[in-house]
């Protein structure tokens, strides 16, 4: 048994929401191991953690829309992994623009964890969600409906990034990016582990 | 009230907790009495806060759990909103099939961590420590940490009783939040300190760092067990334990030149080997004994033997080779067998009375007895002649 951190979609059921392939309040039946995990606030994807076997394991990532990060998490990023990287990201509407091949797993790991607390205050705060098939990272800040443009620029703001000081045409994943660096840089914990 | 507050559930079936106390506010779905317990009666989120007193944002929440089902939720939150944002707040729910960890944003739930299925009568209890705008969370059974994760989702609220679902299948009872104790992290960096604490407990999640050079331990008796690691850096320090126990596993290295070995009773056997490679050094074993597979060999240029009663045997040869000496030996008995060697210039026998006994027989020429000074010698050759020796010594002169 290992913890594994995956990333996987959220189900949503009656305004329930629970891992896709794990055991939750509206998936009884998927896979019954401890977890725990980090929701990207509106967005229905969750950074889990979980305890499985190797079999399990197996199981998890034959999934097309599971990835899994490294046992190891310091390992670095390498250029024949980077492409995958960043295609996996992106299919979770995770902006994947900043990452290369100085970064190990590890820092990929916590830039996300950043993002995702991001999204929690937008969706806590006011009930903001970022994107929603139409509205993507790549899309320029400008393109965002009003609510949303208005609660990223002053969560932004609060994290001293200045949205009105960037080119008309910025794109949100470099917004996102910006708030990434900008938040506290200490250790985050998931499922009893120190990221 | 002063915190932390409690909660029996004493009341009539069926009234809602706003109704039952005026403590209880209601802030989602409705949560009613029934059997001293409480329960959801409304079948999505069901949630009430605790009104009568202000929380800490670190705070805890916990209950009894006395019926489960397989379908309804029952459990306790922490940082239920107290604006009008009612149903916002994290929680940790029980069922027959499940425990869960979560978050309520808006009326919708999200779980945040899956753990054991509890029992009746275990109790379920949620804890919330927050650093910036990060809450921990944590799930607990019977005290036992099961679950813990992270949200931004809120900083702060009141505890309160929280379910999902509808029934009097699950129910719970026992409230009992607080704030979380403060000051419970230890930490120490100023460089000269002492740590007096007899036997102190630390479990894996604490952390103990001294960065100070001089310190001293005065801790009795510690345990050090395999998982543990004592590293100490620094050059000058000093430990005071007493009795520590070394096992197989433990390595001593000495790498210094100064340094004493007391060992007691030193007992050498056939397979060892001694060898003292100093120039001045003295060895005071009482009672050495060599046996025939031990050499003495003695190559200093002044020394002295001082053993009495030496027993030369036909096997043994004394070789002197030394230019100035003394023997010392009294009545010294030269048998046939024995060659006794004399090879320097200048040396004094003073053997006493030289007696040569034939037994009656008389010398033959095998009998010989030779005299000898620098290049003259008498020989005596018969019996008879050696009175006329005796007889004559006074007149015989060596020219």
């Amino acid at each position: 048994m290992s913890k594994r951190i995956y990333l996987m979609p959220l189900l949503l059921v009656g305004g329930v929401r629970s891992p896709k392939y794990l055991k939750g309040r509206v998936t009884p039946a998927a896979l019954d191991v401890e977890w725990a995990g980090l929701p990207c606030g509106q967005q229905d994807v969750m950074l889990v953690s979980a305890e499985v076997t190797q079999g399990q394991h197996s199981e998890l990532v034959a999934l097309a829309d599971v990835a899994a990060f490294p046992l190891d998490l310091d390992n670095a990023v390498t250029a024949a992994a980077l492409p995958t990287v960043k295609a996996t990201l992106d299919s979770f509407d995770i902006p994947s623009h900043w990452v290369n091949t100085s970064f190990t797993y590890r820092r990929v790991l916590r830039r996300i964890m950043r993002l995702f607390f991001l999204s929690q205050q937008l969706n806590a705060k006011w009930a903001v969600k970022l994107f929603n098939g139409t509205i993507t990272p790549a899309s320029a800040v400008v393109s965002m409906p009003e609510n949303a443009r208005l609660k990223l620029t002053a969560l932004a703001s609060s994290l001293g990034v200045d949205v009105a000081l960037l080119p008309l045409d910025t794109k949100i994943r470099e917004v996102m990016r910006l708030m990434m660096e900008a938040w506290p840089k200490s250790p985050i914990e998931l499922h009893g582990v120190s990221i | 009230m002063a915190l932390p507050v409690s909660d029996a559930f004493i009341g009539t079936d069926f009234d809602t907790l706003p109704i039952y106390s005026a403590n209880w506010t209601n802030v989602d779905g409705v949560m009613e009495i029934f059997s001293n317990a409480y329960y959801p009666n409304t079948g999505s989120y069901n949630a009430s806060r605790w009104n009568a007193d202000v929380f800490d944002a670190e705070q805890f929440a916990e209950c009894t759990i006395k019926s489960l089902s397989s379908s309804v939720f029952i459990g306790v939150g922490c940082h239920l909103q107290t604006d009008n944002s009612a149903n916002y707040y994290y929680w940790v729910g029980d069922s027959a099939t499940g425990t869960y960890l979560g978050e309520v944003v808006a009326g919708s739930g999200t779980d945040l961590a899956s753990f054991t299925v509890p029992s009746v009568n275990d109790v379920l209890r949620i804890e919330v420590t927050v650093s910036g705008s990060i809450a921990s969370l944590v799930g607990k059974i019977n005290g036992v940490s099961r679950a813990t994760t992270t949200s931004t989702s809120f900083v702060s609220g009141s505890a309160g009783v929280a379910s999902w679902g509808a029934g009097t299948g699950s129910r719970a009872s026992d409230f009992v939040a607080g704030n979380l104790a403060s000051g419970v992290t230890l930490t120490v960096q100023s460089s000269l300190h002492a740590h007096t604490v007899d036997s102190p407990a630390l479990v894996q999640a604490n952390t103990l760092v001294v960065d100070g050079a001089l310190h001293g331990h005065t801790v009795d008796v510690p345990v050090l067990i395999q998982a543990n690691i004592l590293a100490v850096n620094e050059a000058l320090h000093g430990h005071t334990v007493g009795s520590p126990v070394l096992v197989q596993a433990n390595v001593l290295a000495v790498d210094k030149a100064t340094h004493a070995h007391w060992a007691d009773g030193l007992n050498l056997i056939q397979a060892n080997t001694l060898v003292v490679d100093g120039s001045l050094h003295a060895h005071a074993v009482d009672n050495l004994a060599l046996d025939i597979s031990n050499a003495l060999v003695v190559q200093g240029a002044i020394h002295g033997h001082t053993v009495d009663s030496i027993d030369l045997t036909q096997a043994s040869v004394l070789s002197v080779a030394g230019a100035l000496h003394d023997h010392a030996a009294a009545n010294l008995d030269l048998s046939q067998a024995n060659i006794l060697t004399v090879d320097s210039a200048l040396h004094a026998h003073i053997v006493d009375s030289v007696l040569l006994n034939t037994g009656g027989e008389p010398l033959t020429g095998d009998r010989i007895v030779l005299v000898t000074n620098e290049n003259r010698a008498v020989l005596v050759v018969d019996e008879s002649r050696l009175v006329d020796v005796v007889n004559e010594i006074r007149r015989v002169t060596f020219n």
